[in-house]
Protein backbone atom coordinates (compact mmCIF):
# COMPACT_ATOMS: atom_id res chain seq x y z
CA UNK A 1 0.00 0.00 0.00
CA UNK A 2 2.80 2.55 0.83
CA UNK A 3 5.70 2.44 -1.57
CA UNK A 4 9.36 2.38 0.15
CA UNK A 5 10.09 5.66 -0.56
CA UNK A 6 7.23 7.33 1.19
CA UNK A 7 8.14 5.07 4.38
CA UNK A 8 11.83 6.22 3.97
CA UNK A 9 10.54 9.86 3.78
CA UNK A 10 8.78 9.40 7.41
CA UNK A 11 11.79 7.85 8.91
CA UNK A 12 13.65 10.48 8.18
CA UNK A 13 11.25 13.46 9.15
CA UNK A 14 10.82 12.13 11.90
CA UNK A 15 14.71 11.54 12.44
CA UNK A 16 15.32 15.27 11.77
CA UNK A 17 12.53 16.14 14.40
CA UNK A 18 14.17 14.50 17.00
CA UNK A 19 17.39 16.03 15.87
CA UNK A 20 15.93 19.73 16.12
CA UNK A 21 14.14 19.17 19.60
CA UNK A 22 17.28 17.53 20.80
CA UNK A 23 19.56 20.28 20.03
CA UNK A 24 16.75 23.38 21.25
CA UNK A 25 16.70 21.42 24.28
CA UNK A 26 20.38 20.60 24.88
CA UNK A 27 20.60 24.63 23.88
CA UNK A 28 18.24 25.97 26.36
CA UNK A 29 19.91 23.70 29.52
CA UNK A 30 23.45 24.62 28.07
CA UNK A 31 24.47 27.84 30.38
CA UNK A 32 27.13 30.07 29.84
CA UNK A 33 30.53 29.27 31.25
CA UNK A 34 30.62 32.70 32.94
CA UNK A 35 27.31 32.80 34.58
CA UNK A 36 28.68 29.51 35.80
CA UNK A 37 31.75 30.36 37.31
CA UNK A 38 29.78 33.32 39.20
CA UNK A 39 26.75 30.96 40.48
CA UNK A 40 29.26 28.52 41.66
CA UNK A 41 31.21 31.64 43.27
CA UNK A 42 28.39 33.02 44.64
CA UNK A 43 26.97 29.18 46.22
CA UNK A 44 30.44 28.61 47.44
CA UNK A 45 30.13 32.36 49.55
CA UNK A 46 27.02 31.68 50.93
CA UNK A 47 27.96 28.06 52.22
CA UNK A 48 31.28 29.25 53.56
CA UNK A 49 29.46 32.13 55.24
CA UNK A 50 26.90 29.77 56.83
CA UNK A 51 28.87 27.69 58.08
CA UNK A 52 31.36 29.78 59.78
CA UNK A 53 28.58 31.75 61.53
CA UNK A 54 27.27 28.22 62.19
CA UNK A 55 23.83 28.70 60.67
CA UNK A 56 22.00 26.87 58.38
CA UNK A 57 22.47 27.38 54.17
CA UNK A 58 19.56 28.75 53.20
CA UNK A 59 20.01 28.71 49.41
CA UNK A 60 17.02 28.10 47.16
CA UNK A 61 17.90 27.83 43.50
CA UNK A 62 15.79 27.28 40.45
CA UNK A 63 16.04 25.15 37.52
CA UNK A 64 18.44 21.51 37.67
CA UNK A 65 20.90 23.14 36.05
CA UNK A 66 21.74 25.36 39.16
CA UNK A 67 20.50 22.61 41.37
CA UNK A 68 23.81 20.59 40.07
CA UNK A 69 25.94 23.82 40.54
CA UNK A 70 24.59 23.98 43.92
CA UNK A 71 25.50 20.56 44.66
CA UNK A 72 29.16 20.95 43.20
CA UNK A 73 29.00 23.36 45.68
CA UNK A 74 28.33 21.75 48.66
CA UNK A 75 30.74 19.07 47.48
CA UNK A 76 33.50 21.58 46.88
CA UNK A 77 33.21 22.98 50.43
CA UNK A 78 32.94 19.63 52.52
CA UNK A 79 35.43 18.02 50.36
CA UNK A 80 37.87 20.72 51.24
CA UNK A 81 37.39 21.09 54.68
CA UNK A 82 37.36 18.51 57.89
CA UNK A 83 35.05 18.69 60.54
CA UNK A 84 31.86 20.28 58.58
CA UNK A 85 28.72 20.14 60.00
CA UNK A 86 26.44 18.55 57.43
CA UNK A 87 23.30 19.23 59.69
CA UNK A 88 23.27 22.95 58.54
CA UNK A 89 23.16 21.99 54.98
CA UNK A 90 20.03 19.92 55.56
CA UNK A 91 17.61 22.81 55.41
CA UNK A 92 19.36 23.65 51.72
CA UNK A 93 19.36 19.90 50.40
CA UNK A 94 15.56 19.40 51.55
CA UNK A 95 14.43 22.44 50.16
CA UNK A 96 16.10 21.79 46.78
CA UNK A 97 15.67 18.50 46.31
CA UNK A 98 19.21 17.69 45.99
CA UNK A 99 19.07 13.99 47.56
CA UNK A 100 16.21 13.36 44.93
CA UNK A 101 18.32 14.83 42.21
CA UNK A 102 21.34 12.68 43.22
CA UNK A 103 19.41 9.40 43.83
CA UNK A 104 18.30 9.70 40.39
CA UNK A 105 21.59 10.66 38.61
CA UNK A 106 23.41 7.18 40.38
CA UNK A 107 20.35 5.03 38.46
CA UNK A 108 20.49 6.86 35.29
CA UNK A 109 24.16 7.43 35.06
CA UNK A 110 27.14 4.74 34.01
CA UNK A 111 30.96 3.92 35.33
CA UNK A 112 32.73 7.35 36.30
CA UNK A 113 29.66 9.56 35.77
CA UNK A 114 27.96 7.31 38.39
CA UNK A 115 31.12 7.06 40.68
CA UNK A 116 30.79 11.21 40.28
CA UNK A 117 27.18 11.59 41.61
CA UNK A 118 28.02 8.98 44.29
CA UNK A 119 30.74 11.15 45.84
CA UNK A 120 28.57 13.87 45.64
CA UNK A 121 26.35 11.71 47.65
CA UNK A 122 28.64 11.14 50.39
CA UNK A 123 28.75 15.12 51.18
CA UNK A 124 25.50 15.32 51.30
CA UNK A 125 23.40 14.91 55.09
CA UNK A 126 20.85 12.22 53.45
CA UNK A 127 18.12 10.42 55.12
CA UNK A 128 18.76 7.05 56.32
CA UNK A 129 16.26 5.31 53.39
CA UNK A 130 18.49 6.79 50.39
CA UNK A 131 21.66 5.45 52.13
CA UNK A 132 20.00 2.14 52.04
CA UNK A 133 19.54 2.35 48.10
CA UNK A 134 23.32 3.04 47.95
CA UNK A 135 24.42 -0.33 48.99
CA UNK A 136 23.79 -2.12 46.34
CA UNK A 137 26.43 -0.09 44.65
CA UNK A 138 29.27 -1.01 47.25
CA UNK A 139 29.11 -4.20 44.78
CA UNK A 140 29.80 -3.01 41.34
CA UNK A 141 31.73 -5.14 39.02
CA UNK A 142 33.00 -1.42 38.22
CA UNK A 143 35.31 -0.28 40.48
CA UNK A 144 35.58 3.44 40.15
CA UNK A 145 31.50 2.91 41.30
CA UNK A 146 32.17 0.32 44.30
CA UNK A 147 34.82 2.81 45.35
CA UNK A 148 32.60 5.88 44.91
CA UNK A 149 29.69 4.08 46.83
CA UNK A 150 31.47 2.76 49.79
CA UNK A 151 32.72 6.55 50.35
CA UNK A 152 29.36 7.80 50.27
CA UNK A 153 27.91 5.20 52.73
CA UNK A 154 31.31 5.69 55.25
CA UNK A 155 29.88 9.41 54.75
CA UNK A 156 26.84 8.32 55.70
CA UNK A 157 27.02 5.75 58.58
CA UNK A 158 30.59 6.75 59.74
CA UNK A 159 29.43 4.74 63.09
CA UNK A 160 28.68 1.30 60.95
CA UNK A 161 32.27 1.69 59.04
CA UNK A 162 33.64 -1.04 60.47
CA UNK A 163 30.93 -3.35 59.89
CA UNK A 164 30.94 -2.03 55.95
CA UNK A 165 34.49 -2.66 55.80
CA UNK A 166 34.17 -6.08 57.51
CA UNK A 167 31.53 -7.11 55.02
CA UNK A 168 33.38 -6.35 51.73
CA UNK A 169 33.43 -9.55 49.32
CA UNK A 170 36.95 -7.86 48.07
CA UNK A 171 40.42 -6.76 49.28
CA UNK A 172 40.59 -2.73 48.86
CA UNK A 173 43.24 -1.68 46.97
CA UNK A 174 46.02 1.12 48.24
CA UNK A 175 44.05 3.40 46.23
CA UNK A 176 40.27 2.73 48.24
CA UNK A 177 42.70 2.80 51.45
CA UNK A 178 43.71 6.21 50.69
CA UNK A 179 40.60 7.46 49.91
CA UNK A 180 38.93 6.12 53.23
CA UNK A 181 42.38 7.42 55.32
CA UNK A 182 41.28 10.63 53.20
CA UNK A 183 37.74 10.72 54.72
CA UNK A 184 39.19 10.34 58.30
CA UNK A 185 41.15 13.65 57.90
CA UNK A 186 37.85 15.57 57.07
CA UNK A 187 36.56 14.23 60.19
CA UNK A 188 34.14 11.78 59.19
CA UNK A 189 35.76 8.35 60.31
CA UNK A 190 36.80 8.17 63.83
CA UNK A 191 41.01 7.34 64.09
CA UNK A 192 40.22 4.71 65.75
CA UNK A 193 43.29 2.38 64.71
CA UNK A 194 43.83 0.01 67.49
CA UNK A 195 40.09 -2.06 66.92
CA UNK A 196 41.10 -2.59 63.34
CA UNK A 197 44.50 -3.82 63.88
CA UNK A 198 43.42 -6.07 66.36
CA UNK A 199 40.62 -7.78 63.93
CA UNK A 200 40.92 -11.16 62.01
CA UNK A 201 39.66 -8.80 58.92
CA UNK A 202 42.85 -7.93 56.16
CA UNK A 203 40.51 -4.97 54.80
CA UNK A 204 40.24 -3.50 58.35
CA UNK A 205 43.89 -4.48 59.61
CA UNK A 206 45.29 -2.93 56.13
CA UNK A 207 42.61 0.03 56.99
CA UNK A 208 44.46 0.41 60.23
CA UNK A 209 47.73 0.50 59.04
CA UNK A 210 47.15 3.15 56.47
CA UNK A 211 46.01 5.22 59.83
CA UNK A 212 49.07 4.55 61.93
CA UNK A 213 51.25 5.39 58.61
CA UNK A 214 49.22 8.52 57.92
CA UNK A 215 49.29 9.92 61.66
CA UNK A 216 52.69 8.81 62.27
CA UNK A 217 51.12 6.81 65.60
CA UNK A 218 54.12 5.56 67.34
CA UNK A 219 52.43 3.83 69.97
CA UNK A 220 51.05 1.13 67.83
CA UNK A 221 54.62 -0.34 67.52
CA UNK A 222 53.97 -2.98 69.33
CA UNK A 223 50.42 -4.06 67.66
CA UNK A 224 52.77 -3.91 64.44
CA UNK A 225 55.38 -6.23 65.97
CA UNK A 226 52.66 -8.74 66.68
CA UNK A 227 51.44 -8.13 62.96
CA UNK A 228 54.33 -8.43 61.34
CA UNK A 229 55.23 -12.17 63.45
CA UNK A 230 51.94 -13.89 63.66
CA UNK A 231 50.20 -12.84 60.18
CA UNK A 232 50.14 -15.43 57.63
CA UNK A 233 49.00 -13.03 54.93
CA UNK A 234 52.18 -12.37 52.85
CA UNK A 235 51.22 -9.04 51.84
CA UNK A 236 50.28 -7.96 55.17
CA UNK A 237 53.49 -8.42 56.27
CA UNK A 238 55.32 -6.56 53.99
CA UNK A 239 52.81 -3.99 54.36
CA UNK A 240 53.27 -4.12 58.33
CA UNK A 241 57.26 -3.70 57.73
CA UNK A 242 57.03 -1.16 55.61
CA UNK A 243 54.93 0.54 58.71
CA UNK A 244 57.24 0.01 60.75
CA UNK A 245 59.77 1.47 58.37
CA UNK A 246 57.76 4.38 57.79
CA UNK A 247 57.83 4.88 61.66
CA UNK A 248 62.03 4.31 62.14
CA UNK A 249 61.09 1.68 64.53
CA UNK A 250 63.93 -0.78 65.04
CA UNK A 251 63.36 -3.95 63.17
CA UNK A 252 66.35 -5.44 64.66
CA UNK A 253 63.89 -7.93 67.00
CA UNK A 254 65.06 -11.76 66.02
CA UNK A 255 61.33 -12.92 65.01
CA UNK A 256 60.95 -9.58 63.05
CA UNK A 257 64.72 -10.52 61.16
CA UNK A 258 63.18 -14.31 60.19
CA UNK A 259 59.94 -12.92 58.81
CA UNK A 260 62.22 -10.47 56.66
CA UNK A 261 64.35 -13.44 55.77
CA UNK A 262 61.24 -15.08 54.72
CA UNK A 263 60.56 -12.22 51.78
CA UNK A 264 61.38 -12.78 48.25
CA UNK A 265 64.93 -11.48 46.75
CA UNK A 266 63.51 -8.71 45.02
CA UNK A 267 61.42 -7.63 48.02
CA UNK A 268 63.70 -7.63 50.12
CA UNK A 269 65.68 -5.06 47.66
CA UNK A 270 62.98 -2.94 47.65
CA UNK A 271 62.45 -3.17 51.38
CA UNK A 272 66.19 -2.22 51.78
CA UNK A 273 66.15 0.60 49.39
CA UNK A 274 63.23 2.31 51.49
CA UNK A 275 64.88 1.59 54.42
CA UNK A 276 67.66 3.69 53.32
CA UNK A 277 65.36 6.56 52.20
CA UNK A 278 63.66 6.09 55.46
CA UNK A 279 66.67 7.52 57.26
CA UNK A 280 67.98 3.98 58.88
CA UNK A 281 71.79 3.93 59.27
CA UNK A 282 74.18 1.23 57.12
CA UNK A 283 74.61 -0.72 60.74
CA UNK A 284 71.23 -1.19 61.54
CA UNK A 285 70.86 -2.77 57.88
CA UNK A 286 73.58 -5.04 57.77
CA UNK A 287 71.72 -6.85 60.67
CA UNK A 288 68.97 -7.61 58.51
CA UNK A 289 70.87 -7.53 55.12
CA UNK A 290 73.80 -9.44 53.16
CA UNK A 291 76.87 -6.55 52.01
CA UNK A 292 75.08 -8.20 48.43
CA UNK A 293 72.28 -6.31 48.67
CA UNK A 294 73.45 -3.21 50.72
CA UNK A 295 75.51 -2.76 47.75
CA UNK A 296 72.96 -0.69 45.63
CA UNK A 297 71.46 1.02 48.77
CA UNK A 298 75.07 2.17 50.37
CA UNK A 299 75.59 5.12 47.36
CA UNK A 300 71.59 6.08 48.39
CA UNK A 301 72.44 6.38 52.14
CA UNK A 302 75.85 7.89 51.64
CA UNK A 303 74.32 10.47 49.52
CA UNK A 304 71.50 11.28 51.77
CA UNK A 305 74.01 11.57 54.50
CA UNK A 306 76.25 13.90 52.51
CA UNK A 307 72.80 16.09 52.30
CA UNK A 308 72.93 16.40 55.84
CA UNK A 309 76.27 17.44 56.15
CA UNK A 310 76.46 19.56 54.05
CA UNK A 311 73.18 21.84 55.58
CA UNK B 1 43.38 43.67 53.21
CA UNK B 2 44.83 42.35 49.64
CA UNK B 3 45.20 39.11 49.06
CA UNK B 4 45.84 37.17 46.04
CA UNK B 5 45.40 33.85 45.74
CA UNK B 6 47.52 31.40 43.08
CA UNK B 7 45.57 27.89 42.02
CA UNK B 8 45.40 26.60 38.52
CA UNK B 9 42.29 25.07 40.28
CA UNK B 10 39.08 27.34 39.95
CA UNK B 11 37.62 25.50 42.34
CA UNK B 12 40.16 25.42 45.16
CA UNK B 13 40.32 29.08 44.79
CA UNK B 14 36.57 29.42 45.07
CA UNK B 15 37.10 27.94 48.11
CA UNK B 16 39.41 30.26 49.86
CA UNK B 17 38.20 33.13 48.11
CA UNK B 18 34.98 32.84 49.77
CA UNK B 19 36.56 32.70 53.09
CA UNK B 20 38.89 35.87 52.13
CA UNK B 21 36.09 37.90 51.46
CA UNK B 22 34.26 36.98 54.53
CA UNK B 23 36.92 38.89 55.85
CA UNK B 24 36.24 41.82 53.83
CA UNK B 25 39.51 41.38 52.07
CA UNK B 26 39.95 42.42 48.14
CA UNK B 27 40.99 39.08 46.49
CA UNK B 28 42.48 38.56 42.96
CA UNK B 29 42.87 35.24 41.77
CA UNK B 30 45.93 34.32 39.63
CA UNK B 31 46.18 31.46 37.24
CA UNK B 32 49.87 31.64 35.72
CA UNK B 33 53.34 32.43 37.10
CA UNK B 34 53.24 35.26 34.96
CA UNK B 35 50.37 36.51 35.69
CA UNK B 36 50.92 36.69 39.68
CA UNK B 37 53.97 38.54 39.20
CA UNK B 38 52.48 40.67 37.07
CA UNK B 39 49.76 41.03 39.55
CA UNK B 40 52.16 41.13 42.33
CA UNK B 41 53.41 44.64 40.89
CA UNK B 42 49.99 46.54 40.53
CA UNK B 43 48.63 45.38 43.83
CA UNK B 44 51.44 44.81 46.19
CA UNK B 45 49.31 42.26 48.08
CA UNK B 46 49.20 42.05 51.87
CA UNK B 47 49.00 37.98 51.97
CA UNK B 48 49.42 35.70 49.14
CA UNK B 49 48.24 32.10 49.01
CA UNK B 50 49.28 29.64 46.90
CA UNK B 51 47.29 26.37 46.34
CA UNK B 52 49.45 23.95 44.51
CA UNK B 53 53.08 22.63 45.21
CA UNK B 54 54.13 22.20 41.54
CA UNK B 55 56.24 25.85 41.76
CA UNK B 56 58.15 24.28 44.73
CA UNK B 57 58.33 20.57 42.67
CA UNK B 58 59.76 22.84 39.59
CA UNK B 59 63.04 24.07 41.37
CA UNK B 60 62.60 27.72 40.34
CA UNK B 61 63.43 30.15 43.00
CA UNK B 62 59.84 30.11 43.27
CA UNK B 63 59.80 32.21 46.61
CA UNK B 64 62.24 34.58 46.15
CA UNK B 65 61.30 35.39 42.65
CA UNK B 66 58.22 36.28 44.63
CA UNK B 67 59.16 38.44 47.17
CA UNK B 68 61.58 40.48 45.02
CA UNK B 69 57.85 41.69 43.07
CA UNK B 70 56.71 42.39 45.99
CA UNK B 71 59.33 44.64 47.14
CA UNK B 72 58.75 43.56 50.76
CA UNK B 73 58.28 40.97 52.86
CA UNK B 74 54.77 39.96 52.14
CA UNK B 75 53.57 36.22 53.82
CA UNK B 76 53.23 33.50 51.74
CA UNK B 77 50.76 30.88 53.20
CA UNK B 78 50.37 27.60 50.67
CA UNK B 79 47.71 24.67 51.08
CA UNK B 80 48.24 21.76 49.47
CA UNK B 81 47.26 18.38 49.73
CA UNK B 82 50.56 16.72 50.71
CA UNK B 83 50.78 14.97 53.76
CA UNK B 84 54.82 13.77 54.23
CA UNK B 85 56.88 15.26 56.70
CA UNK B 86 59.58 15.33 53.79
CA UNK B 87 57.46 17.73 51.93
CA UNK B 88 56.40 20.20 54.58
CA UNK B 89 60.45 20.71 55.82
CA UNK B 90 61.66 21.02 51.90
CA UNK B 91 58.62 23.91 51.89
CA UNK B 92 59.07 26.20 55.19
CA UNK B 93 63.37 25.76 53.83
CA UNK B 94 62.07 27.12 50.51
CA UNK B 95 60.55 30.58 52.21
CA UNK B 96 57.16 29.84 52.94
CA UNK B 97 55.74 31.43 55.70
CA UNK B 98 53.06 28.65 56.89
CA UNK B 99 52.35 25.30 54.90
CA UNK B 100 48.55 23.99 55.61
CA UNK B 101 47.13 21.03 54.13
CA UNK B 102 43.90 19.72 52.84
CA UNK B 103 41.12 18.93 53.69
CA UNK B 104 41.44 22.66 56.35
CA UNK B 105 39.22 23.71 58.93
CA UNK B 106 37.19 26.79 57.86
CA UNK B 107 37.75 28.58 61.09
CA UNK B 108 41.55 28.02 61.05
CA UNK B 109 42.20 29.67 57.60
CA UNK B 110 39.59 32.38 58.54
CA UNK B 111 41.73 32.83 62.01
CA UNK B 112 44.78 33.10 59.52
CA UNK B 113 43.65 35.51 57.42
CA UNK B 114 41.91 37.25 60.09
CA UNK B 115 45.14 37.35 61.88
CA UNK B 116 47.05 39.26 59.08
CA UNK B 117 44.47 41.61 58.47
CA UNK B 118 44.44 42.63 61.91
CA UNK B 119 48.21 42.70 61.54
CA UNK B 120 47.88 45.39 59.24
CA UNK B 121 44.99 47.51 61.50
CA UNK B 122 42.36 46.15 59.54
CA UNK B 123 39.01 46.28 61.78
CA UNK B 124 37.51 43.03 60.24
Amino acid sequence: MFSPMLVYIYIVFLLCITLVATVARWRRRLMPERERVLLMQRYVTHIINALLEHRDVTLVVEGRARRKLLLRAIYLVVSHSYATDLSLLRGTVERNRLDTLVLRRIRLSRGVRRAKWLLWAGALPLPRRDVHSLRRYAHSGDKIVRTSALLALLSARPSRAMQIIGTLHYSLSPFDIRRVVALLRRGVLPVAYEPLLLSHNTNLRRLGLAIVRSFGIDIAERHLQNIAISARNPMLVRETLYTLSSLGCPLGRAKIRRRIETLSPRERGELCRYLGVEGYSLSALRTLFSEQELSRTEPLISSYKRNLVCT
Amino acid sequence: MRLIIFSADRAAAHFVEALARHSHSRVWWCLSWHHLIEQCHTVMPDLVIILSLSPFIEGLPFVEDLRRHTLGRVPIYVIGWQQSERAVVSLLESGVDQYMTFPISLHRLYGKIRQRAESLGVNV
